[in-house]
Order: structure tokens, then C-alpha cells, then sequence
């Protein structure tokens, strides 16, 4: 078998998100099934920009070889403004404004599109749908794309553009059941073969106490955790205000630690500690020593953070307006929910007086990502994916192509 | 006990915390109604809980609608000083109105949010309340072979051996529900593209080629015409009539042909016993209703019954 994968970035420089998640899905793929991946990319590292930090070239990394190409143009800051305008009413966008939002959001590589389409590559995976090279090479490529969409039910994935770009591909590899649902009833394409994947994480190890000092904590204090971004998208400052009404209400609850790269100023007091970007051994430690963790994003595509808390022995609480998040703690029993604030003092008094509730939580929670989510399966159910998908009649049939 | 891909249980003690969450919501309800509860507080984090992009959200509207009937104050032709500002008496009146205004508006804006997390409370506990009636009607033993039905294996039997040799190649086979893994296999390694709708068994299936889902669900996410055929059996028999008018025509969408394999409905009745059968929400219908059904939608079929006649197949084609 030979994949290529066609992605904006792509690189160890490149950390979060799908692109990350795929390098070590090739990677996998590389050392586990002794599959050829080819990767069509950009020079660019940060998806803010676009900007070719990296030389073009071919070169190889870890089996897999990358072929980089220089962009035509990167992320242009008049793509905001259009967004505002797709914002309020995507379903009735003209597909000439949605193809110039979607130059404007970039990175715009005719290259690397030309390399993938010449090469022989028995199916090419293509990630994430709301960019440039997923949309273009989607409809060029047609159904030899295997689409990790990646999708949110966000204004951008009912662009009328996007059924043209959903239903010419080939199948789809999903992150949740949730995410195949979601696009399931956005486009018809549920005859095409797809697969939830899913992803993985790979347990870390820290010292509780170490993790403390390092968070500003005493000895042995007890604290609640939040890991990752810190912006009001992925619900940071409400869970502050929510953690200080808490606070108000038991003066003697633990502090709320907050971990992870602030975006979006906030400002800790005696109850909130905003303790920024931390070191790997910091983070895992943090989690092994915490009560529990809090994920309040309702908008959570796969939530690696809450299978590092159960791997690292802590339950959580999650927002029940995410799907994704809800799926883990459904599937797994490992984690309770809340939606107002009386959901979320009923879960936090719980989890905090009762220790076997924890363990209980703990212990389907890790045995649910170590069963489902560890890499021979992953590999595998991608394997099935792709076979299925190179079997299907529908790899013989025309695709939509895009007018010139 | 649910199994999942591994063949292992999903939720482990799922009957503790199913009680649980029963408890928690309890206990949450009850602090909603103590006295000293902060359902400004709660009102205020309801739309931030809710965030779910960084574009404005609904609290930001409010502000430009408090925003708008503020300035819809200002404009309204009071007369003004040199300064451009209202005389004294009227901008005290201003001052006042708007007050008032602002005092109505949050009171608006106070039953809005909390009138929006009732509904949604209550949206969600009904979606829970369905779930937990969906897993009370399952079979106690949930796999996907266990659920198959002796009845619907008898029905199948006969015909199973010729499927493979009736259905077009080249193109998707959709296939529901009895024995799908099974049948799907035998289909595929005939040359059949074929994959498996089944509503029995465990919500997360593994791999591509069997999926859990409601079949008239699945097929109204297809696109039109993208099915060479779609086999029905072990699945009519239990449906209520009013599904079957919107199952029909959305088979006419998708495909071109469909081959409906059902017990005949003396041997089912006989099969189950009159009180069952009575009592049961959906009964196999008879060759005829199928074929003047699909008549309806623009396909002709034939139907033959088993050398038995305990089974029969209808087979409709879509007309050119």
C-alpha cells in the first residue's frame, strides 16, 4: 500500500491538531504495516500565517518522505472579514465568495497539489476540509482521497461548496462517532466507506510534587486541573468565573489550576492559578496529582487531554454540550458531565469527597483509551479503512472536479 | 452487557453509574430550587458555557440591542442645549427612560437565558430519557448475532444462497439487517461492494463494512442514485406502517433495485403465537402491499414465496 497525504504543515515543528495527530498515524503506518507514505505539503508551520518557514524540498523524516513546495500565498487577514460575512449566513454564500474565502484562508500550493496528483499513490489522505489544499485537492483527486475532515459543525462546513468537497471523495476516516454523525447529516454520503480512527496518546510520566512547585502549589495541596489553551473558546474564563462561584459557595475547595499557553489574557487570584505553557513532565505530573480534571469547551473535536487524565489516573468533568468529550466519558464510564452551574457544584462536590468515585471513574476511563485507542488497533481499523475504500466500486466512478 | 470492537465490555459497572448520573441530576435539581441558588450567575455563564467559536456570541447581541435602544433614546428628537445635549428637564426624563429601558431589557434578557436553559435541560433530559427506554427494549444479551432473530434466520435462509448471484457488481450494495456481518462477508467476497445497516447489537461498530444505524436514517444520508441495491430482511416485519411510506420512497431515491426478503405473515403469526403477534408493533405485510407500494414510486417488482412458503422475496426495479 502507498498513501500520500496532502497537508497544509507538516513537520516535528508542527504541534496540535490533526496534522500532528497524521505525522504519527504515517509514522505508525511506516513501522507497523511497512506501507510507502508519501507527504504533499507546504513550508509552513504555523497555521496563523502560512508563512514557508521551512526550505522546499523533498526530503524524509522518520520512513516517511515529504515533499515541501513553497505557497503561493499564505493566511490574508481579509479572510476575517469575509468570515464575518459567512458567519451569519453560510448556506446562502455564492460559491465565488466561498472560493475567495477559501484562497484568502490559504495555503494556496498548486505544487504540492500537481505532486499529488501525479504521484502513484493508491489513496491520498487529505486533512483538514476547511483549507485550501483539502478543498482543492479533494475535488482534483476525487475518490482516491481517504478525508480526515475533521469537522465542527461550524458555519464554514455549510458552505454550499462543501458537498461538492464531501461527496467526491472517496471515504472518510473520522475522529468520533460524533464527527461521522455531524457530517452524516450535513452531506449524503453515508453509502461511502468511513471509519471512526479515532487517535491516541502516548502515557507520559512526572512527578507529582515536582509538578506542584513547578505550579506555584504547596506540598501536598490538593487542585483541580485544566489543561490546555487558555482563551475563552475553549471555555477557560467561563470555568474561572464558574470555579469562583464554586469557591464562594466552599470557601475550603482546592484551587483551579489552569495549564497551558494563555491566548486570551486571564487573571488569577487566590482560588485561579494561571500557570501558562509547562513542560511534558510538568503537565503529566500535574495530572497524576490533581483531583480531577475540567474540560469546559463545548467545541472539542477529540479531546486527547481528557485520555492523558484518565492514562495519568485522574477523572473528569467535561462540558455536556460537547460531543466529543461526552462520547469518551459515555463509551468509557470515566467521567461525569455538567451544564449549568448546578450540574457543575453537584459533579466537583462529588468527585472531591468521594475517592472511590474516582477510582471508579479512573479505572474505565484508562481501560476504555487503552482498549479502544492504542496504536495496533488504530492501525489496523485504518488499514480495513483504506482496503475498503480501494475495493469500493466507487473508486472507479467520476469525481466532481472543480471548474477552472 | 454492551461489547465493543475489542469484544469487551464499553462501560464497565454501567449499572453504578447509570444510577449515579440518576443521582447527581436529583441533587442537581434539587439545588436549582434551594433558596440562595445564583440563577443570575447561572443565567450569565449559560451563553459563555455554550461558546462554541469565537465569532459574537447571543450575550454580545444583547449588549448591542440594549446598545440600539439607547441610541434609539438619544434620536428622538428632544430638544437640546448649546452642547448638543438634551435640555436639563428632558435629559433628566431621558435619563430616567432610559433606566427604565435598561431595567426592562435585563429583565428580558434574564427570562430569555433562563428560559433557554430550560429547554435545553429539558431537551436533554428527554434525549436521555429516549436512550434509556432505547436500552430498556434491547435484548439483554446486545450482540449483533444474539439479536438476529430465529424467525428472521429461518426467513433468510432460503434465499441467502442466491443473493450474491441477483446483485449488480460495480457499484454499493447496501445491506440490513440479519446476520449483517455475515452476509456482508459472504457478498463481498463474491465480488459484491456491499456493506451492512443493522439496528441491533452495539452503537460502535468496528470497521467499514457493518454500521449501526436506523435505516431510514442512513438512507435519507445518502446521496440519490448512489446505490446499485439495497436488501431488506429480518427488518420489515418489525416496522410500524407509518415507516414504511417514508422507507419506500426514499428506496426510490437511492437505488434502482430492492429485493425485500419477509416471512410470510401466517407462518410469522403462527411462528409468535396470536398474543405476540397481536401485541406486536409491526407485522410483515403482504407481497402484494410491497409491490403496490413500490408501484407508487415508479418501480415494478415481482414476488415469489419459498418452496415452504414461509418466506417470501420481492424484488423491484426501478422503471427506466
Amino acid at each position: 500500500m502507498k498513501l500520500g497525504l496532502l497537508v497544509p504543515r507538516y513537520g516535528v515543528d508542527v504541534v496540535g491538531g490533526i496534522e500532528h495527530w497524521l505525522r504519527l498515524l504515517c509514522e505508525h503506518l511506516v513501522a507497523m504495516k511497512g506501507w510507502d507514505v508519501e507527504v504533499f505539503t507546504t513550508g509552513a508551520v504555523s497555521a496563523a500565517t502560512w508563512a514557508d518557514e521551512l526550505a522546499p524540498g523533498d526530503s524524509e523524516l522518520e520512513g516517511v518522505v515529504v515533499h515541501r513546495r513553497r505557497s503561493v500565498s499564505g493566511r490574508d487577514p481579509r479572510s476575517g472579514e469575509l468570515n464575518l460575512l459567512i458567519r451569519r449566513s453560510p448556506t446562502v454564500i455564492p460559491e465565488s465568495v466561498a472560493r475567495r474565502f477559501v484562497d484568502l484562508v490559504g495555503p494556496v500550493c498548486p505544487d504540492m497539489l500537481d505532486d499529488a496528483a501525479r504521484s502513484d499513490c493508491d489513496l491520498v489522505a487529505v486533512t483538514p476540509y476547511l483549507f485550501w489544499p483539502a478543498i482543492h485537492g479533494a475535488l482534483r483527486l476525487g475518490r482516491r482521497v481517504l478525508f480526515h475532515s475533521a469537522a465542527h459543525d461550524e458555519p464554514e462546513l455549510h458552505l454550499p461548496i462543501m458537498r461538492q468537497v464531501f461527496q467526491s471523495v472517496g471515504g472518510f476516516a473520522y475522529n468520533s462517532y460524533c464527527e461521522q454523525a455531524l457530517v452524516e447529516r450535513t452531506f449524503p454520503i453515508a453509502h461511502l466507506p468511513a471509519s471512526v480512527i479515532g487517535a491516541t496518546v502516548v502515557e507520559g510520566s512526572g512527578d507529582p510534587a515536582a509538578a506542584r512547585a513547578a505550579l506555584g502549589l504547596a506540598p501536598g495541596e490538593p487542585f483541580v486541573l485544566c489543561v490546555g489553551r487558555v482563551e475563552r473558546g475553549k471555555g477557560s474564563h467561563v470555568l474561572a468565573e464558574l470555579w469562583r462561584l464554586y469557591r464562594q459557595r466552599r470557601p475550603g475547595a482546592p484551587r483551579l489550576v489552569f495549564l497551558g499557553p494563555v491566548h486570551e489574557a486571564l487573571g488569577g487570584d487566590d482560588g485561579v492559578v494561571v500557570a501558562g505553557r509547562q513542560p511534558e513532565e510538568v503537565k503529566w505530573g500535574a495530572l497524576g496529582a490533581c483531583e480531577f480534571v475540567i474540560t469546559p469547551s463545548a467545541w472539542e473535536s477529540f479531546s486527547l487531554v481528557v485520555l492523558e487524565a484518565w492514562l495519568a489516573g485522574a477523572p473528569v468533568a467535561v462540558n455536556r454540550r460537547c460531543e466529543a468529550t461526552m462520547e469518551h466519558c459515555r463509551r468509557s464510564g470515566g467521567g461525569l458531565w455538567f451544564f449549568d452551574y448546578a450540574d457543575f457544584e453537584t459533579v466537583a462536590d462529588r468527585l472531591l469527597d468521594d475517592s472511590a468515585l474516582r477510582e471508579l471513574l479512573v479505572t474505565n476511563g484508562r481501560s476504555y483509551t487503552q482498549r479502544v485507542f492504542n496504536w495496533p488497533s488504530i492501525v489496523d481499523r485504518y488499514e480495513a479503512l483504506a482496503h475498503r475504500i480501494l475495493a469500493s466500486s466507487a473508486l472507479h466512478t467520476t469525481a466532481t472536479v472543480l471548474p477552472a | 452487557m454492551a461489547t465493543n470492537e475489542h469484544g469487551t465490555s464499553d462501560v464497565p459497572r454501567e449499572q453504578d453509574l447509570d444510577r449515579l448520573i440518576g443521582e447527581l441530576e436529583t441533587e442537581s435539581a434539587r439545588r436549582r430550587a434551594e433558596p440562595g441558588y445564583p440563577h443570575d450567575a447561572d443565567a450569565r455563564l449559560h451563553f459563555e458555557l455554550a461558546r462554541r467559536a469565537p465569532s459574537p456570541s447571543s450575550a454580545l447581541s444583547v449588549s448591542e440591542l440594549i446598545a440600539t435602544v439607547q441610541d434609539a433614546v438619544a434620536a428622538s428628537g428632544l430638544p437640546t442645549d448649546a452642547a448638543g445635549r438634551p435640555t436639563r428637564s428632558r435629559r433628566r426624563q431621558r435619563d430616567i427612560g432610559r433606566a427604565q429601558l435598561d431595567h426592562v431589557v435585563g429583565q428580558l434578557t434574564s427570562l430569555g437565558l433562563a428560559a433557554a436553559a430550560a429547554l435545553e435541560a429539558v431537551t436533554g433530559r428527554l434525549e436521555r430519557v429516549e436512550e434509556q427506554l432505547s436500552a430498556l427494549s434491547a435484548p439483554a444479551d446486545e450482540t449483533i448475532e444474539a439479536a438476529d432473530s430465529p424467525v428472521a434466520d429461518d426467513i433468510l435462509a432460503p434465499w441467502r444462497g442466491q443473493l450474491a448471484g441477483e446483485l449488480p457488481t460495480g457499484t454499493r450494495v447496501l445491506y440490513a439487517q440479519s446476520r449483517a456481518a455475515e452476509v456482508v462477508a459472504e457478498l463481498r467476497s463474491a465480488g459484491i461492494d456491499a456493506y451492512a445497516v443493522t439496528s441491533s447489537g452495539v452503537e460502535h461498530q468496528p470497521g467499514p463494512d457493518v454500521r449501526h444505524d436506523d435505516i431510514v436514517g442512513h438512507l435519507r444520508a445518502v446521496a440519490d442514485g448512489a446505490l446499485g441495491a439495497v436488501v431488506l430482511t429480518g427488518l420489515t416485519e418489525a416496522m410500524t406502517p407509518s415507516v414504511i411510506g417514508p422507507l419506500v420512497k426514499e428506496l426510490a431515491r437511492v437505488t434502482r433495485m430492492v429485493v425485500v426478503i419477509s416471512p410470510a405473515p401466517w407462518w410469522w403469526r403462527l411462528r409468535l403465537g396470536a398474543m405476540r403477534a397481536d401485541l406486536s408493533a409491526g407485522r410483515p405485510l403482504d407481497p402484494d402491499t410491497w409491490l403496490h407500494a413500490f408501484h407508487g414510486v415508479a418501480m415494478v417488482g415481482t414476488a415469489h414465496y419459498d418452496p415452504s412458503g414461509q418466506s417470501y422475496r420481492v424484488v423491484a426495479r426501478r422503471l427506466p
